[in-house]
């Protein structure tokens, strides 16, 4: 009885969602995932993060009598009423395996390894999906114009879910592809950061020498003490 | 007058020459290309197939990006410069002008992006003849040029088919005029129109050599300095080409300067064309 009464008293309204085609009824306002919790579920796959930053939980979903496939992450996105719902915890796709030491920052390096993204037919597909709101086919087309640049500063926030690798009628994986273009750009067409250099050459002569030998005299006491002093910034 | 401009992949690779020379000489002649924000592919010749409107999607786009960068400019003209581009944007736009029920369906797929059909698509030597004017040429040409006989080649697409073409398809003459309003001699060029073997350049090379000495035989009793192109393939095949048939040219490399190389030149905008072609010029 008094169980029933606290339920009354939240009032918590309840939508019908349909998790691989089977119905549940489950209070509004949850994310996915807690709904699936919440209809017995024990996530193992397709889970992460749980803070929209691991890309684990990609996930699709349809409305009754809406024609439109709708995409989100299962951690961010909440259930309405009618949805039917997976969640894709995997994308198979390949990987080509790479020297960056060897790859040039132009178009070809990239060609040879993922030929497949001349194959774009600029449908903006992938745009359209992507949960992190990425221009992902103005990235694409970036690459094709050869401004590496551009394409890893449009593809900096994918978390690689691989919902537009799905979609792509060119079957392109773009994720793959935009951390080579990330890799390519931070290494050869990003300014090296000097004051790197100066430290590291610092070190080498023995600049930190004396210090470091104080240090490894006094013993695991003193580091303990000098620990809890440190600064905090 | 500031105008929207759509560049293309090929200015932005192997042809920047050609972008840098546009973007110079369009500026000296009063006109400001707003390069769009965000542009695609124009779809090649993907977006030319005619039997489903999806081939179309690239070109249509582009013309929405155009559309929503439309109050920074004075006209509703998005400006080309490649040919290629020129051709598919306009004949993708004339199409869907004339076909509302076409624009209708290619809308509903590109929801929530949508055509209004308001654009209009030109390409940058219109935009020279039709609101600038070839008197503006003379009044900036600093060089003297009489002395210079040049050839233009317009290619297959910029005056074909008759619905995009920019001038006459068989008998044009905006490049002739262009060219004599700088002073230069404009050689008559026979073959001016015919096709430069295009994209067969990937796939059979012979069949390129050969077509582009067939285009130059007429042309080549007359001691030209040079030819000008409006076309990133249109150039990058004749100068294979010209290389290709060193032999049979008795070891002459005519240079091939596009439109906007050639006005740079006659301004005297030396600084933003390219060593070599300075060099293969020589004025």
């Amino acid at each position: 009885m008094t169980a029933q009464k606290t339920v009354k008293k939240l009032k918590v309204k309840m939508v019908s969602i349909y998790i691989m085609g089977k119905e549940y009824k489950v209070p509004e306002g949850l994310t996915i995932h807690k709904a699936m919790e919440y209809a017995g579920y024990k996530l193992v796959r397709g889970v992460g993060c749980r803070a929209g930053f691991c890309g684990a939980c990609a996930t699709v979903y349809r409305f009754k009598d809406d024609y439109r496939l709708y995409t989100g992450l299962a951690c961010q996105t909440t259930v309405k009423d009618g949805m039917y719902l997976v969640i894709l915890p995997f994308v198979p796709a390949k990987k080509p395996g790479y020297d960056i030491e060897k790859l040039k920052a132009d178009f070809s390096s990239i060609v040879k390894l993922f030929p497949e993204v001349t194959r774009c037919v600029q449908c903006n597909t992938c745009t359209k999906v992507c949960p992190q709101e990425i221009q992902v086919m103005d990235a694409i087309q970036m690459i094709l114009r050869g401004d590496i640049k551009s394409a890893a500063e449009l593809s900096f926030d994918c978390i690689a879910c691989g919902i537009c690798s799905l979609r792509c009628p060119a079957e392109i994986i773009h994720y793959n592809l935009f951390q080579l273009v990330r890799r390519l750009n931070g290494k050869y067409l990003t300014p090296k950061s000097q004051h790197l250099v100066q430290r590291l050459k610092e070190i080498e002569e023995g600049k930190f020498d004396k210090e470091l030998e104080k240090l490894v005299k006094m013993g695991p006491e003193k580091w303990k003490e000098l620990y809890a002093q440190r600064v905090i910034e | 007058m500031k105008y929207l401009y759509f560049p293309g992949c090929s200015l932005k690779n192997y042809a920047k020459r050609y972008e840098e020379t546009a973007v110079a000489v369009a500026k000296a002649l009063g006109i400001e290309l707003i390069e769009l924000k965000r542009w695609n592919c124009c779809g090649a010749v993907s977006g030319l197939a005619e039997d489903s409107v999806f081939h179309h999607i690239a070109a249509v786009r582009d013309l929405v990006r155009a559309q929503e960068q439309l109050d920074e400019a004075d006209s509703n003209k998005l400006v080309t410069v490649c040919s290629m581009c020129y051709r598919v944007l306009a004949s993708v736009n004339n199409r869907l002008k004339h076909n509302p029920e076409d624009l209708d369906t290619i809308n509903e797929f590109m929801s929530p992006e949508e055509y209004n059909g308001g654009i209009e698509v030109v390409h940058l030597l219109q935009i020279i003849k039709d609101d600038i004017g070839f008197d503006r040429i003379a009044e900036l040409t600093k060089k003297d040029l009489s002395n210079i006989k040049v050839a233009p080649y317009y290619g297959c697409v910029l005056v074909r088919p008759k619905e995009t073409a920019i001038d006459d398809p068989n008998e044009p003459t905006i490049l002739e005029e262009l060219i004599k309003s700088t002073g230069a001699t404009a050689v008559e060029n026979p073959l001016r129109t015919e096709c430069c073997g295009s994209y067969n350049v990937v796939t059979n090379r012979e069949l390129v050599k050969h077509r582009i000495l067939n285009l130059l035989k007429p042309i080549m009793r007359e001691n030209i300095d040079f030819l000008i192109s409006v076309c990133p393939l249109c150039t990058f095949n004749l100068e294979f080409g010209i290389k290709a048939n060193k032999k049979e040219l008795h070891g002459r490399e005519i240079p091939v300067l596009y439109f906007t190389e050639f006005l740079a030149l006659a301004f005297g905008l030396d600084d933003k064309l390219e060593k070599e072609v300075l060099q293969a010029v020589n004025i």
